[in-house]
């Protein structure tokens, strides 16, 4: 009881720590909103997003879009404080998508052709859900059965991810690894897309949750301690995190002094600076975050070009070309 | 080289001693690397009143083909068991043979539906919905799979992980899987029979697997892979119900293992039960129970008066405690008759998933 009432102190601590507190969700979405995270179900609430809405229900769509940029940008005011206080002042933190669960899942919503009508939208959706649902079971089933092998931490941690690896796998359905799912419509592809995504949003600040209390008690889990690999998925679950880039730099500045001990991988070390330079400067070192550029996988904005392939090769990892050939093969088109 | 020529050599062997004859050609665009896909089911549509006898005589061919390929398989198997000593074993229920005629098997049971047309409206949802699944489960073993080079103990840990996902989705929307999507009942025949297609072909690639595991290394023991894998390598023996021979075999190899520690008493008597019922029509520690009259008991037992006597020798609770405990977690009630089921083992998965009748 005494520490149900502590936390429910410090959260009281946090929300005012932030600046603006995140306001409440409009109510056209409270019934998709359970236990903190958002179901998007039969996507009645985009109703306003199609030509054929009337004035009112376009009027609920625009109530939505503008509390969810206020949900996100007043969570961004609260970062960029918790940032500054660790000498990091004026992050970019520009496609960054921090706040609630529930913002960030209904942002992720389907991108849809607004020429499109509803009930054409809504016949889509009906055979899209069942597929995302039967995607979804067969994920907390896999993640069930291929539950931790004892108590220890590396055998929790070796477990950990199944799950945000099998859905982010899904989410080039049809293509790439996913390429043997079943052939969907360009809607209902996007539909199942959508709703992937906002279960990799769950199952990102789930286990971002569960590491952070691990690394506060125990430190960052070293390879000597838990072995190669669970120390790549400790690692793999920061640098899936992005909702949450101060936990993302507490466990870089952990890492960084640990490198040199080959108690973490260079290359994962690597991949989580970079990571979160993007956010906070703009810039990454070593060309290991990628976006798509006119349909092709090519590295985000980089510090210092004539270096990177030098840089890549200290932090034991294959060339730039390399690399973006492996993502082609891997993910398909973008 | 030479071990090469000898593995082919045997499988020639191997072949021409089931003597299959090729399958039908109404099956053959069905065919997919050895393995059947059940597509849109045209192969079934002799099935259906709104066939024409051309499609019908088709379907029949498929169904004949299928029956005598297991008929031979279960000649076969008749005779390797009775060299082994059991000479009068049931089974009846057993689908030993070449995959794609017991595949064949695995068709939705949809007596409601007449027509193929009809059937066709009820497909297109279920088939969906089982195809995502089983692209779920390729990829979530795609995910686990051990690197090359991987140890014994990471392979036993990792190789159910396919077979647990089917075996799961079997109980779909019987409120065993609560948040298990819905279908309609024909959808969920269509899902269990897909779902059935792979699994046959899941069980016998583990079993093929695990027998060239067991012929290289022995029966895999505690000390040497642990517990966890252990209990897998178990796993699936139990559910290699369409090879009694080499489940016999395991069960022999383990037997010793029991008094050194090297195995799992309970996985032992599990598996006891599985093959003695096949061979002998009777268990000994009541592991595989059914539901009758949303009654659960055991199946015939060797010996009633010291069945709790031989479940303690194994570690197991009294029959009674077992079967109120099954009881609580999963009611016969809303299972279809006769399922027979056993639940536990030491594995902690949901082992006795699949029934055998």
């Amino acid at each position: 009881m005494m520490l149900r009432y502590a936390g429910l102190c410090l959260a009281a601590l946090c929300l005012c720590a932030a600046d603006e507190p995140s306001p409440p969700p409009p109510e056209t979405l409270a019934p998709y909103i359970a236990e903190g995270a958002f179901d998007p179900g039969d996507f009645a609430w985009m109703k306003g997003r199609f030509a054929d809405a009337d004035e009112p229900t376009k009027a609920d769509v625009r109530a939505i879009d503008q509390w969810l940029v206020q949900c996100i940008e007043s969570a961004k005011v609260g970062v960029r404080q918790e940032l500054a206080a660790r000498g990091y002042r004026d992050a970019k933190l520009e496609t960054t998508l921090v706040g609630p669960l529930v913002c960030r899942q209904a942002f992720m919503r389907p991108n849809v052709d607004a020429t499109d009508t509803y009930a054409v939208f809504a016949q889509e959706a009906a055979a899209a859900v069942p597929v995302a649902e039967a995607y979804l079971f067969a994920v907390r089933v896999a993640q069930e059965a291929g539950g931790p092998r004892g108590p220890g931490l590396a055998e929790q941690l070796l477990a950990r991810p199944l799950a945000e690896q099998v859905v982010r796998t899904a989410v080039s359905w049809g293509e790439g690894m996913a390429a043997g799912a079943p052939e969907l419509t360009p809607i209902a592809r996007e539909i199942v897309r959508s709703r992937l995504m906002g279960e990799i949003a769950a199952l990102d600040t789930a286990n971002a949750l569960w590491l952070k209390d691990i690394v506060a008690r125990e430190g960052w889990p070293e390879v000597s301690a838990v072995g190669e690999k669970a120390a790549d998925e400790a690692w793999l679950l920061v640098q899936h995190a992005d909702h949450d880039p101060v936990f993302q730099l507490d466990a870089l500045l952990l890492m960084e002094p640990l490198v040199a001990q080959r108690e973490v991988s260079p290359r994962n070390f690597a991949y989580l600076y970079d990571r979160v330079m993007l956010k906070l400067a703009g810039k990454q070192r070593y060309a290991t975050q990628f976006t798509c550029i006119d349909g092709k996988w090519g590295p985000q904005p980089i510090e210092d070009e004539a270096a990177v392939d030098r840089l890549r090769r200290e932090a034991q990892m294959e060339t730039l070309a390399e690399n973006v050939a492996r993502m082609d093969a891997s993910y398909g088109r973008c | 080289m030479i071990r090469r020529c000898l593995a082919l050599s045997l499988c020639a062997l191997v072949l021409c001693a089931a003597d299959a004859p090729p399958p039908p050609a109404a099956l053959e665009p069905y065919i997919k690397d050895g393995r059947l896909d059940p597509g849109d089911y045209g192969w079934i549509k002799g099935r259906f009143q709104d066939a024409t006898s051309e499609e019908a005589a088709a379907f029949r061919a498929i169904i004949d083909w299928s029956t005598a390929c297991r008929e031979s398989a279960l000649t076969e198997l008749r005779a390797e068991l009775a060299t082994k000593g059991f000479a009068t074993a049931a089974v009846e229920n057993v689908f030993p043979g070449p995959l794609l005629c017991s595949q064949v098997a695995s068709q939705p049971m949809v007596a409601d539906i007449t027509s193929f047309a009809a059937f066709q409206q009820e497909l297109a949802a279920p088939r969906v919905v089982a195809d995502t699944y089983l692209a779920a489960v390729r990829l979530a073993e795609d995910d686990t799979r051990p690197g090359a080079g991987a140890d014994l103990r990471r392979q036993l840990e990792a190789r159910p992980l396919g077979e647990q996902l089917l075996r799961h989705a079997f109980t779909w929307g019987r409120g065993l899987e609560p948040d298990s999507p819905n279908l309609t009942p024909a959808g969920r025949a269509i899902f269990q029979a897909r779902i059935s297609v792979a699994a046959v072909a899941r069980d016998r690639a583990n079993t093929e697997w695990l027998k060239g595991v067991v012929a290289e290394h022995g029966w895999p023991r505690i000390s040497q892979v642990g517990e966890h894998a252990s209990n897998q390598a178990w796993l699936l023996v139990q559910h290699a119900d369409h090879d009694p021979v080499f489940q016999l075999d395991a069960l022999r190899l383990m037997e010793p293992m029991i008094a050194e520690g090297e195995v799992s008493k309970q996985n032992y008597a599990y598996l006891y039960d599985r093959i003695m019922l096949k061979l002998a029509g009777k268990q000994r520690y009541a592991t595989q129970v059914r539901c009758q009259d949303d009654v659960r008991s055991p199946l015939p037992l060797e010996d009633e008066a010291t069945v709790d006597q031989s479940r303690a020798a194994m570690g197991l609770p009294p029959v009674k405690e077992y079967i109120d405990q099954f009881n609580r977690s999963i009611p016969c009630a809303g299972l279809p008759e006769n399922t027979i089921r056993s639940q536990g083992g030491s594995s902690g998965n949901t082992a006795g998933g699949s029934g055998t009748g």
